[in-house]
């Protein structure tokens, strides 16, 4: 693209940008709670500049000013917007659905920002990140062709949005990783960082104050006097040891984390929390000679029960609530510092452990004189939101010209704001949209911070590549279709997916082959690619330069393609750089349309995957057989082998197959009609039978030994309604002696059922062996033998036998 | 072979005519050499119930009656297939109250000709023999049913083109099965009769709703759940030979084997035990020289009348509701001298098709009584 057009472009932006800002209309502008009109015009001096200008909307880098319509109406904004776009709705609408974010104080809070069509612009300054209007007028052809173009978004969308529906009730790893993030950040804890400065003790201080303890402790007792100490209790107390030692730049540091702001302010109210600050008078070596190992020896002084002469200092934590209070750099998620004089008190220090909780007690001493003097010296005290921000260059924007009163609004919209371009037509052209809380476009899913969301998309969406930029004005995603990796899916119309050759491509295993892969070579991934990754790929190919032609290396990387896709290594190497550098150049990637090969793609951003030349051409007999197989089922008339109607080719050529079947409805009924027939057999009799019948039927009970399988399973599946039915389960228990009668079932087996003690309930054995007794013509010899579970009854056996 | 008991004798009606109604012979056509099996009016549809059609050959053939004996030709189809013979037709219509024309022979297959629109509207396959006879239910007239030599019967939805039953199995027929027909009144009910000598008589109320979802049915037919129905509520043992024809007359059965009779015979089912069953034999109506099979009698609309042709090409025409059964006329002509298959009574029985092996077609008219 030539300079001058892309000039034009950026001047026509800024002039519409102008308009959109002055000429709000009334209904569709929505502006942000507390931001006046000239606090937006100054947004626009301060180079948050709209990011798109079009004919539909006017957007600024927070996604606030909407223009052209109303979004109060557009639950999807992406539905409207596509009807306003002219677009075919229905292509779009999933790459549309923006996710309903809570608390963004926008009125008429719509997250999503229309895409509209831009053209890419290669060059990229940072202020350029955010593109101008340089609507590309294309021919009505190439309109279509872009359109057409831009549905590749749709079946990878699709697909996601599949994924995502299943990833509802059993969230990935990641997923509830950032959950975790996210949790965590809406607990809005307070990082409190007390350190030295490197240079105030050398004046007021005469010697070094190390090593310093730290603690912060609720007191159980106020009142130092000098017959009642001091009394507090404690968790954890920090070590501040000389700084010089480690680094002569680098300050130690005390770390504590506070809850929120708002439960900070009831502690501090009540005054249970202090900063104790204690400097022993010991050296350190008389602690370290308790023989304490070193890593434990931070807390030396506190862990056991020992005293000692030190000098105390607290910082009550109220005056520090009081200040991070006013100042509004905490509130808005910056860091807070305050320096704060420390007067150290001598006094004779004891520390116990009284129960679980950790206590120390100051005395005055008696003699002062003795003891050192008081000294006084100065800490920094500073506090920050935990996670409250990620360092990058983002969230290190100076609000400069912005009234204090909008910021911590405009900081909020702000920080999760994420733009997503979407390119299509060969790159030419890409349609951009914002969304917030760092979320997903695909999936909705909230990713806590640009990082989380990096690692969402490149680990989640791996059908895309992602180009991931960060400036100090803008957070964005450049987005592309991988078009290689589904090119199997894309099949040319009137060609039967069934019938096209399934060709498996795995590694080599021989080196031997790599010499066919070279003449192949040509069509495989001619990438170039950025620096970082340039190593790895050269590496790679070192490692195998000795023995491998250039289409083994290319290998490699198609077989990269299986774990790690290039793409997406692409994505996590450019994304490291672009941390340093805000503004790199894309990788470029060309493609060698090769008139050889088959299957070489349009000219995007990854070759086509090697295809092994056996597979293209040697075919197993039996896919050779299968089309003419095929076309002769074609030709000819199938019927159905019960119903003796013609069928669709579609029903014979699937996998269902009729000619066993039996029709149950039928056979069911028919076996009723049957039982109907009997004269000289009771209702239940034959509702069992028939039950049983039925059961058979659809079992295939077909041999002896299924008997007991099928016996077992009968009194499971209807052992409900055969409790119901006593005289019902009365017939099933006749049925079965008789099956025991013939040899049939096995009376362990039987006796082992657990659902069987219950039918053979005691009550009822008189009448078992009674009919046994009638329908057999012979008595059970031995009952125990039969059933042992009925013989722990405690049954008189003789009594049994003897009275039959 | 049904048992007469003392004091059941069948009353058998006398050979004399009655003349009650004289016929004459008004118009007498030759459609082609080959024999004409069928001929039948249109009962379907009032508008046309002067239209009827017969069937010869791979040609189906729609007439009209006219005043003063003449007959004019409507339509003609002809099957592509010449070794076509179709046997037996039926009118019927479709939901929309198209007279549709529903024909099957030697093939197999069955057409439907849409009259309406002078096409054919559909083809039923599924038979795996030729077709004997298609009835048409009168108070469905989408629905038809069709007798085999395949040894089955099936109910067919003409207008949805579904085969919705199939009535064979274990308890089917065991040769093949000449005659079908609808009950006039219980919907549920048919009555088959073939060469295993026996008449069966089906119910298809427990499947009715398989009828129902086929008025309904978008799907391909294959993919209907088509039931086969195996037992018939009632077998019949009336006659020692082929039972060629069979007609309800209310409850009753009119059946006719080659034994120079039809006879009237009351189904008597059990309670208890369906499929068996006794019968009892109430009137027979002779027909000297009827013994050939495939002859079939047919009734006016009111079934007042039955009109049977025998194997001298002569017709009688016997008044069925009463007792004695009384010869209303015998017909002969000193050229109608080939085997009659089958005649049609119009309406009101005032005029009477018969058509025959030599492929004429008589047409013979009541003569006003002074």
């Amino acid at each position: 693209m030539s300079s001058e057009r892309r000039k034009h472009g950026a001047f026509g932006h800024r002039m519409l940008s102008l308009r959109s800002l002055q000429e709000p209309r009334s209904e569709g502008y929505l502006i942000v709670s507390g931001l006046s009109a000239s606090a937006s015009s100054s947004l626009v001096r301060t180079g948050l500049r709209p990011l798109m200008g079009s004919s539909h909307a006017g957007v600024s880098g927070f996604g606030v000013f909407f223009e052209g319509w109303n979004l109060h109406k557009a639950e999807i904004a992406g539905k409207a917007l596509a009807a306003a776009d002219g677009v075919d709705s229905a292509k779009l609408v999933n790459l549309r659905v923006f996710p309903k974010i809570e608390g963004v104080p926008v009125s008429g809070s719509s997250p999503g920002i229309p895409l509209v069509a831009r053209e890419t612009i290669y060059s990229r300054s940072a202020d350029q990140m955010c593109r101008q209007d340089s609507r590309v007028h294309l021919s009505a052809e190439e309109e279509i062709a872009a359109e057409e173009s831009l549905s590749i978004y749709c079946k990878p969308v699709e697909l996601y949005n599949i994924l995502q529906r299943r990833a509802v009730g059993n969230p990935s790893f990641l997923q509830r990783c950032l959950r975790y993030k996210i949790q965590a950040k809406h607990k809005r804890r307070i990082q409190m960082t007390i350190s030295l400065p490197g240079s105030t003790y050398d004046g007021v201080q005469a010697q070094s104050p190390f090593p310093l303890y730290i603690l912060l402790a609720r007191p159980i007792s106020d009142i130092a006097l000098a017959e009642y100490p001091a009394v507090y209790r404690f968790n954890r107390a920090c070590i501040l040891t000389s700084s010089t030692r480690v680094d002569g730049s680098h300050q130690a540091q005390a770390n504590f984390i506070l809850p929120d702001i708002s439960k900070l302010a009831m502690e501090s109210k009540s005054g249970s929390l202090t900063i104790l600050i204690v400097k022993c008078a010991e050296s350190k070596e008389s602690i370290s000679g308790f023989g304490l190992p070193k890593d434990i020896m931070d807390m030396a002084p506190f862990s056991t029960n020992v005293g000692g002469h030190c000098l105390w200092g607290k910082v009550p934590m109220e005056s520090l609530y009081l200040s991070w209070k006013m100042s509004p750099n905490l509130s808005l998620g910056q860091r807070a510092e305050i320096i704060s004089t420390v007067d150290l008190h001598p006094c004779f220090m004891k520390s116990s452990c009284l129960d679980d909780d950790k206590c120390i007690s100051f005395q005055n001493p008696y003699n002062s004189g003795t003891l050192s003097k008081a000294q006084q010296f100065q800490v920094i005290i500073s506090a920050e939101e935990v996670g409250a921000k990620d360092k990058s260059p983002y969230n290190s924007y100076t609000y400069t010209d912005v009234p204090t009163s909008s910021l911590s609004d405009i900081i909020r919209l702000r920080t999760g704001n994420v733009i997503f371009n979407y390119r299509y037509y060969n790159n030419k052209l890409q349609r951009t949209e914002v969304t917030e809380d760092f979320s997903c476009p695909f999936c909705l899913v909230k990713c806590a911070s640009f990082k989380g969301l990096r690692y969402h998309l490149s680990s989640s969406h791996d059908l895309f590549n992602f180009e991931f930029w960060v400036t100090e004005e803008y957070q964005a995603v450049n987005v592309s279709v991988k078009t290689d990796i589904w090119r199997t899916e894309i099949v040319a119309d009137g060609v039967d997916p069934k019938q096209q050759t399934f060709s498996f491509c795995s590694k080599p295993l021989r080196r031997r082959r790599s010499k066919n892969l070279a003449q192949n070579a040509k069509h495989v991934h001619p990438l170039t690619l950025e620096s970082d990754l340039h190593a790895v790929v050269s590496n790679l190919g070192k490692a195998n330069d000795a023995h491998s032609s250039k289409g083994e290396r290319a290998r490699i990387l198609s077989g990269n393609d299986s774990q790690a896709v290039p793409g997406a290594a692409l994505c996590v190497e450019r994304v490291l750089s672009s941390h340093n550098v805000p503004g790199v150049s894309s990788a470029t990637v060309q493609s060698n349309a090769d008139p050889e090969c088959v299957q070489s793609g349009p000219a995007s951003n990854l070759a086509p995957p090697a295809l092994l030349q056996f597979a293209k051409t040697r075919k197993l007999s039996i896919e050779r057989s299968d089309p003419r197989s095929r076309a002769l089922l074609q030709k000819r008339q199938f019927f159905h082998s019960h119903r003796a109607q013609p069928m669709g080719m579609e029903q014979v050529l699937s996998d269902r197959d009729s000619e066993d079947e039996v029709d149950d409805d039928v056979a069911d009924f028919e076996d009723r009609r049957m039982l109907d027939d009997f004269v000289d057999v009771t209702k239940d009799e034959k509702q069992l039978m028939h039950l049983w019948n039925s059961f058979v039927r659809k079992q295939r009970v077909l041999a002896d030994g299924h008997i007991p399988w099928a016996c077992e399973a009968f009194s499971r599946l209807h052992g409900h309604d055969l409790a119901q039915a006593p005289a019902l389960s009365w017939c099933w228990r006749l049925f079965m002696i008789k099956l025991w009668n013939h040899g049939l079932l096995d009376a362990r087996a039987m006796n082992n059922w657990p659902a069987v003690p219950k039918f053979f309930a005691l009550r009822n054995l008189q009448g078992l062996v009674l009919s046994h007794n009638q329908l057999a013509g012979t008595i059970p010899v031995d009952l125990g033998l039969l059933m042992p579970n009925l013989a722990k009854l405690d049954f008189p056996n003789k009594w049994l036998i003897g009275s039959l | 072979m049904a048992k007469i008991t003392l004091g059941c004798e069948p009353v058998v009606g006398s050979l004399t005519p009655s003349k009650k109604r004289d016929y004459r012979v008004t118009n007498r056509l030759q459609e082609g050499k080959r024999p004409i099996y069928a001929v039948a009016f249109n009962f379907i549809d009032s508008r046309y119930f002067n239209v009827f059609a017969t069937v010869g050959g791979n040609r189906v053939t729609v007439y009209q009656c006219l005043e003063g004996g003449v007959i004019a030709v409507l339509q003609s189809y002809i099957d592509e297939d010449k070794d076509e013979s179709f046997y037996t037709l039926s009118w019927a219509c479709s939901i929309d109250g198209i007279p549709f024309l529903v024909a099957g022979g030697i093939n197999g297959i069955i057409r439907i000709i849409d009259t309406g629109n002078e096409k054919i509207h559909k083809s039923f396959v599924g038979h795996g023999d030729s077709i004997n006879e298609i009835r048409t239910q009168a108070l469905r007239p989408s629905l038809v049913v069709s007798a085999s030599k395949d040894e089955s019967v099936r109910l067919w939805n003409v207008h949805t083109g579904i085969c919705i039953l199939i009535f064979s199995g274990a308890g089917g027929h065991r040769n093949e099965v000449l005659s079908v027909d609808f009950h006039p009144s219980d919907i549920y009910r048919i009555a088959s009769c073939g060469m295993d000598n026996t008449v069966k008589i089906w119910s298809m109320k427990e499947f009715w709703t398989y009828v129902e979802k086929s008025f309904t049915w978008t799907d391909l037919p294959s993919k209907f759940p088509t039931k086969y129905v195996q037992f018939p509520v009632f077998i019949a043992s009336v006659h020692s030979n082929y039972v060629d024809c069979n007609r309800w007359l209310g409850d009753f059965i009119l059946s006719k084997s080659v034994d120079n009779e039809i006879v009237l015979w009351e189904p008597k089912t059990k309670e208890q035990s369906p499929g068996e069953g006794s019968v009892d034999i109430l009137q027979k109506y002779p027909v000297p020289e009827c013994d050939i099979w495939f002859i079939k009698f047919s009734c006016d609309f009111h079934y007042n009348a039955a009109a049977i042709g025998n194997r001298e090409g002569k017709i009688y025409v016997w008044e069925l509701q009463s007792s004695p059964p009384v010869l209303i006329a015998r017909l002969s002509h000193i050229q109608s001298k080939s085997p009659i298959r089958q005649t049609a009574m119009s309406f009101d029985g005032s005029t009477i098709l018969s058509c025959c092996e030599d492929g004429t077609i008589w047409r013979w008219d009541a003569v006003a009584t002074p």
